[in-house]
């Protein structure tokens, strides 16, 4: 299936709308910004030197500065520090580091944009007996979180260091925080206490922010292997399963396995994929770019044609900005006799 | 000995205008069809279901990357070289006279739905030789191929093998008695489910130390495409004795198994023995013996052999991820052997 990319909400909530619009993404679908393609001018030829120069009318190309917070082993009390670790971390990079494509160079210069995502929120979820389907407040309150305790440096390294050069005119500039102003953080609930957001807009109107967008959520599927967590936000895919990659096949578990949590760990390759979307749209509230959500379609459990548009159609509704990798698990050959109940849908 | 009638069957007409498709007259053997194949008009249900799964598992050898394997082959041991070709030579063997097989049943098939199952099964056999000889000319050194091609014969244990399951088809082949289409059918059964899986775990084995990864891949297709001919066959079994009588009985199915598993061993003992890590002759016997249990106990069969209902070679079934469940590929890495093409998705009108 093909990665799925919703124009309309992103180009919506681009809090860099005034100066371009975003017509696609990365691979993975998570991390994007404004793009502009580079337009030749003239070329002129010397002919003595033999030599023709080019005269470029400089486009923008968007650059992943990625990192990722591993939840199976941050601790409630550290989210603060970490998440304001991992802004200096990349706002960092963007200085010492050279994309080797001017244009991209250029565009990071200007927007300073960075991708602060995150893996083992399944993990997390179960650290906290909590199943991944009924684990939506949890999730919320943290990604609130992060967003907040990001914006919050990112304004603290713009009175160290500046604003980023395009912050002029831009949502954040106007008091918009991924699309929402002060009246609706005034007639919503939140999870960090009101006032403590309507300071932060102020702070902002104050002294600017370093960065023109901070989080991304990639899919870290051979990461998270690395460190010993589940993928990005994805529910685990099975209690034991065999990843394959190109260097060989090796079993997983999932880190805290355990006759406690057993019950705790849903498996993705057997659950309602609405779940899925429901919790990637509760992060995507406060994740500013994308999430690179992939969703996993077993056809042994008679999935139909309608049920796929569906989904789609709900990730859209929902606020999802894209749908990436869609996995499916093919028609066995055997029948089963009688229906089995699955282990751990069953409640 | 002279055999009526009754017990002699005949070659289904191609062009039968005084056919009766009436589902209720349909049967497997000795009805009477016009052979129009119509897939809303069956009587066996679930043939829809197995047609299916049958086409949405298309594959196709070459997409496989086996360069990888090339320069494992230089790293594995003489006994697991030797292995290899025997295997390789006797999985090519086996499929290709399972195509020159299959239409040969087909033959007396008289209820559509079931032939055009057997055609695509044919059809899958083709690609299995096929991809065979893919994984053949991909490792092995070309001044070895032909020699490894031919082993079906020279290799005399291999041979005796061969002529065994040969014979039973070869038999049914020369005469169609009723008594010769119980034991073809018996016989693919077998070789179906228990001939291959020796083999198969082999690869697996291998797969299992990270070596030879692109030949897994190949041999998780065909796993997949064979585990949907044991169903046909193991549907085929229930609706012929369902219609005629107990036609296939569990005596003969249980004399059939025993010679199979009997040979099964001496072939595995042969190419495999106790000379390749993370397989020996005990464990062969108990996987034989476990699998062929399996086999006759799904046809609704008392087991053959008590005691070897373990399987332990389990570890390896988890790579053969026969439910399409255990194995998560890393789509920009590996080959993702678990897709189904989109006819597997029914309810497109529904949109
Ligand atoms: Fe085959
Ligand atoms: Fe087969």
């Amino acid at each position: 299936m093909p990665y799925v990319f919703f124009k309309d909400t992103v180009n919506n909530i681009n809090p860099n709308k005034h100066c371009g619009m975003i017509g696609n993404a990365n691979l993975c679908t998570e991390s994007f910004s404004n793009f502009k393609p580079s337009k030749i001018l003239k070329k002129e030829i010397d002919e003595n030197k033999n030599i023709i120069t080019k005269t470029i009318q400089a486009g923008e190309l968007h650059c992943c500065n990625l990192v990722s917070l591993n939840l199976s082993c941050i601790e409630e009390h550290e989210l603060e520090k970490m998440t304001s670790l991992s802004v200096r971390i990349l706002d960092n990079t963007i200085d010492i580091s050279t994309p080797p494509v001017l244009e991209a160079d250029k565009h990071n210069n200007e927007y300073r944009i960075l991708g602060i995502g995150s893996m083992g929120l399944a993990d997390y979820l179960v650290k906290n007996k909590l199943l991944y389907k009924n684990g939506l407040e949890e999730i919320e309150k943290l990604y609130e979180s992060i967003a907040y305790y990001g914006i919050k440096e990112s304004v603290n390294l713009a009175k160290e260091r500046g604003v980023y050069p395009k912050y002029y005119g831009s949502d954040w500039s106007k008091g918009i925080i991924i699309g929402k102003n002060e009246d609706w953080f005034r007639s919503n609930n939140t999870y960090i206490p009101r006032e403590y957001w309507i300071d932060l807009i102020n702070d902002i109107k104050n002294f600017g922010i370093r960065n023109g967008g901070l989080f991304a959520i990639a899919p870290n599927t051979s990461t998270s292997l690395l460190m010993g967590c589940s993928a990005s936000v994805l529910p685990v895919y099975s209690k034991f399963f065999i990843d394959k990659a190109s260097n060989g096949n090796v079993p997983i578990c999932p880190p805290f396995l355990s006759k406690e949590t057993f019950w705790y760990y849903q498996e993705n390759k057997n659950m309602n994929q609405n779940d899925v979307i429901n919790a990637v749209s509760v992060i995507q509230k406060w994740t500013d770019q994308g999430i690179s959500m992939e969703l996993c379609l077993n056809l042994n459990n008679g999935i139909k044609a309608k049920d796929i548009y569906d989904l789609y159609l709900n990730a859209w509704k929902k606020g999802c900005k894209t749908v990436y990798y869609v996995r499916s698990i093919a028609l066995r050959a055997e029948f089963p006799e009688k229906k089995e109940e699955c282990v751990s849908c069953a409640n | 000995m002279t055999i009526s009638i009754d017990n002699l069957l005949v070659k289904k007409n191609i062009f039968n205008t005084k056919g009766n498709d009436d589902i209720l007259n349909r049967k497997i053997i000795k009805g009477n069809t016009t052979n129009l194949f119509n897939l809303n008009f069956i009587k066996y249900t679930w043939a829809k279901t197995l047609y299916r799964v049958m086409l949405s598992n298309f594959w196709i050898p070459e997409k496989v990357d086996l360069s990888k394997d090339s320069l494992d082959f230089k790293r594995l041991s003489k006994d697991e070289v030797l292995a290899f070709e025997r295997i390789i030579s006797f999985l090519t063997f086996l499929d290709s006279i399972q195509t020159t097989n299959i239409p040969r049943i087909s033959d007396y098939i008289t209820a559509p739905e079931i032939s055009v199952l057997l055609a695509i099964q044919d059809f899958q056999e083709v690609i299995h030789s096929q991809s065979y000889a893919y994984i053949l000319e991909s490792v092995i050194p070309a001044d070895r191929r032909n020699q490894v091609y031919e082993l079906w014969r020279d290799d005399k244990i291999l041979l005796e093998r061969n002529k065994y399951i040969a014979e039973i088809y070869q038999d049914f082949s020369n005469n169609p008695t009723l008594k010769n289409f119980s034991k073809v059918i018996i016989a693919n059964y077998i070789l179906e489910s228990l001939y291959f899986y020796n083999g198969f775990m082999f690869f697996y084995n291998l797969a299992n130390k990270n070596l030879m990864l692109g030949t897994s891949d190949e041999i998780r297709y065909i796993n997949r495409d064979e585990a949907t001919h044991v169903e046909l066959f193991k549907n085929i079994i229930r609706e012929l004795n369902l219609e005629n009588d107990n036609l296939i009985k569990e005596k003969d199915v249980h004399e059939l198994f025993s010679i199979a598993v009997e040979q099964e061993i001496q072939w595995t003992n042969h190419a495999i023995g106790n000379n390749i890590l993370g397989m020996d002759k005990k464990n062969t016997e108990k996987y034989t013996k476990y699998l062929a249990n399996k086999r006759i106990k799904d046809l609704g069969f008392k087991e053959l052999y008590s005691n070897f209902n373990e399987n332990p070679y389990s570890h390896l079934e988890k790579l053969a991820d026969n439910k399409g469940e255990d194995i998560k590929s890393n789509f920009f890495e590996a080959t993702v052997t678990n897709y189904s093409q989109s006819i597997a998705i029914e309810g497109w009108d529904e949109i």
